[in-house]
């Protein structure tokens, strides 16, 4: 059997477990309870173990190590900063999310304010985060297909995204959570068996394995200094700080917390995640700095450039090397946990996407608020289908980019435009209607006009000069949305703020 | 009466100003914030000092404290566990500290949470 036989034999069981999954899930998915927040019916450990699955994702599993293999430790920054902003998380908004909201950011924001006016604003702001986020692992997909399957592109992000609808459309939430939840047990599996098959060609020493990479002929000490990768001081506090604190205010991670019973497992979700997460990523430089040595840049480059082969080719170097039945078999099961992994991620994005659209737009602003939950599952099934081939589209056309950079846009977005709106709704008495909609429109546009502008589309001839932007456009994200309330008064905005706050704080009124 | 009725019923019963202005909901708010408002710049100065040191004091990020392994890369793996221990004691805080507040507050209506897992 060929090592591509082979992967695609553990990839299509996979395929098959998770469809059997989906099918049992969709007779549970009567109502928007259970297509949005799977009838808050998850218990914490559980929705931990799927939030920490969002974020051992392809650009973890991927990018990460492909950066490291390429460039050295910097890229570590993502691993330390994506676990660390589930502590803002747990303090800032997990429990308080939990007992003002019902399913989407939108609906605490749009408490207090004029729902009319905020919350098309606030689904487009979503649909772009969202979007921009799905664009890297469908990436990711496109890269892996080859390695999978030997074919381009292309056909990988065809099929993770017709999977990505098919989940959605039939399981909802309940699919997505058990799916994310079994491939966040696989890929745990996977990483520590990786890290440990790595560190074994060093006896398990870390000190001889940094040895090997500084006096490893095609690298060097600088491997292991920072400065590598981020060359520009001011890209580390922008793409730290834009990681740190732009999860808090990711739509797919937000909405998660709606699907568990109480703020004591609002709280426990947090945790859980952390611990999961902690356990994965205290392990990347593992990997990449494994590839580098095992593997050898130039030959990861030769199979992807943006470095996404990288974890892929450590396996089958650490499991007997290429030719041999295991290292074929480890790579093939690499191969394929890592495309069920990009299918899990990117169904939790489709239902933050669609979500958007279906509840906040649809059934709240056109249809104000008069749908039977059977025609509210139906709307949010349509717009996910709507949502999969727009993000199809949007892969197609950066397929070549490294998934990691990506991501970490699509936390600044999140951080410059959700994050006021959702820190200064619960935290602060002067937040108006108008603050909130120049805060979010302003800064979408500076976020978006940033990029745009910035050295990773312009190259030489950037206006703007970072290409992480967030250490510039979250302080305007903040500071519109503030001067903006304090210029405007909003008397209703004002009363709603002590409901809010008590509700929040509390968990008074959150349910009967 | 539907489910969500029912809930705004119960809303609309509440004295939410009263609240909001009481002395249980005041404390409970001051001890959360006298954990969360520190915590956050706590974290945030640890990865400045990372981040600063990685980018201007060269000689300390990557001065080898054990063997090939330097200062920066010691000081990154050493925030996931600590990290992780803010967490775990934020949790074991609230449960001190800000639960029986709020347990009062619900008290006061007769709300009962569901049943933790």
């Amino acid at each position: 059997m060929s090592d591509k036989t082979l992967s695609i034999a553990i990839f299509l069981v996979l395929i098959a477990v998770t469809l059997v999954i989906t099918s049992v899930t969709a007779r549970r998915v009567k109502t928007d309870k259970d297509f949005y927040a799977a009838g808050r019916q998850i218990k914490g450990w559980q929705n931990g173990l799927a939030i920490a699955g969002e974020f051992m994702a392809s650009a973890a599993f991927l990018g990460i190590a492909g950066l490291i293999a390429f460039y050295g430790i910097d890229a570590q920054i993502y691993s330390i900063c994506w676990f660390a902003s589930f502590f803002i998380v747990l303090v800032l908004v997990a429990e308080v999310i939990r007992n003002s909201g019902r399913f989407t950011f939108a609906d605490i924001v749009s408490y207090r304010l004029k729902s009319a006016a905020i919350r098309p604003v606030i689904s487009i702001a979503v649909l772009i985060v969202s979007i921009v986020y799905l664009i890297p692992q469908m990436v990711a997909a496109g890269a892996l297909s080859k390695l999978l399957f030997g074919i381009d592109a292309t056909w990988g992000i065809l099929i993770v995204g017709i999977l990505m609808v098919l989940y959605i459309t039939v399981g909802g939430m309940v699919a997505a959570t058990w799916i994310q939840s079994i491939k966040a047990v696989l890929l745990l599996s996977c990483g520590i068996l990786l890290a440990l098959l790595t560190l074994s060609h060093f006896h398990f020493s870390i000190d001889e394995f940094f040895g090997a990479v500084a006096t490893a002929p095609s690298l060097a000490q600088s491997w292991l200094e920072p400065g590598g990768w981020l060359k520009n001081p001011l890209e580390r506090y922008s793409l730290g700080f834009g990681l740190l604190f732009g999860t808090a205010a990711m739509p797919h991670v937000i909405m998660r917390f709606y699907t568990v019973r109480t703020k004591k497992q609002a709280r426990s979700s947090a945790m859980w995640t952390m611990t999961f997460m902690g356990i994965f990523h205290v392990l990347t430089f593992i990997f990449g700095l494994g590839a580098a040595v095992l593997v050898g840049p130039d030959i990861i480059r030769a199979f992807d450039s943006g470095g996404n082969a990288a974890t892929p080719l450590l396996a089958q170097a650490v499991a007997g090397g290429e030719g041999s039945l295991t290292g074929a078999l480890f790579m093939a099961v690499v191969v394929a946990v890592a495309f069920i992994t990009i299918i899990a991620a990117v169904s939790g994005l489709c239902i933050a996407a669609s979500s958007a659209f279906s509840y906040d737009f649809w059934f709240n602003v056109v249809k104000k608020g008069k749908q039977t939950p059977k025609e509210q599952v139906r709307t949010a099934r349509l717009s996910a289908i709507a949502i999969g081939f727009i993000a199809i589209g949007c892969a197609l056309a950066l397929q070549t980019s490294n998934v990691a950079y990506l991501s970490g846009l699509a936390f600044a977005l999140a951080a410059t435009v959700n994050l006021p709106a959702i820190v200064l709704a619960l935290f602060w008495k002067g937040f108006t209607t108008k603050g909130a909609l120049i805060g979010i429109i302003g800064g979408t546009i500076v976020a978006v006009f940033s990029v745009v502008a910035g050295p990773q589309v312009m190259g030489a001839n950037a206006i703007f000069p970072l290409q992480n932007p967030g250490l510039i456009t979250i302080p305007i994200g903040f500071a519109l949305t503030f001067v903006a309330s304090l210029a405007t008064k909003d008397k209703e905005a004002e009363r709603k703020y002590q409901e809010l706050s008590v509700r929040s704080q509390s968990g008074l009124g959150s349910e009967k | 009466m539907s489910d969500s009725q029912s809930l705004d019923d119960f809303r609309k019963s509440i004295d939410w100003e009263g609240i909001f202005h009481s002395d249980v909901f005041k404390a409970l708010k001051r001890n959360r914030f006298k954990f969360v408002v520190p915590s956050i710049i706590g974290v945030s100065l640890a990865f400045t000092f990372l981040w600063t040191a990685q980018n201007y004091l060269p000689g300390l990020a990557n001065m080898q404290v054990i063997g090939n392994i330097n200062f920066a890369f010691l000081f990154t793996m050493a925030l996931f566990p600590l990290i992780w221990l803010a967490g775990f004691a934020y949790t074991r805080y609230v449960g001190a500290a800000v639960e029986p507040h709020e347990q009062e507050i619900l008290d006061r209506y007769g709300m009962k949470e569901a049943e933790d897992e």
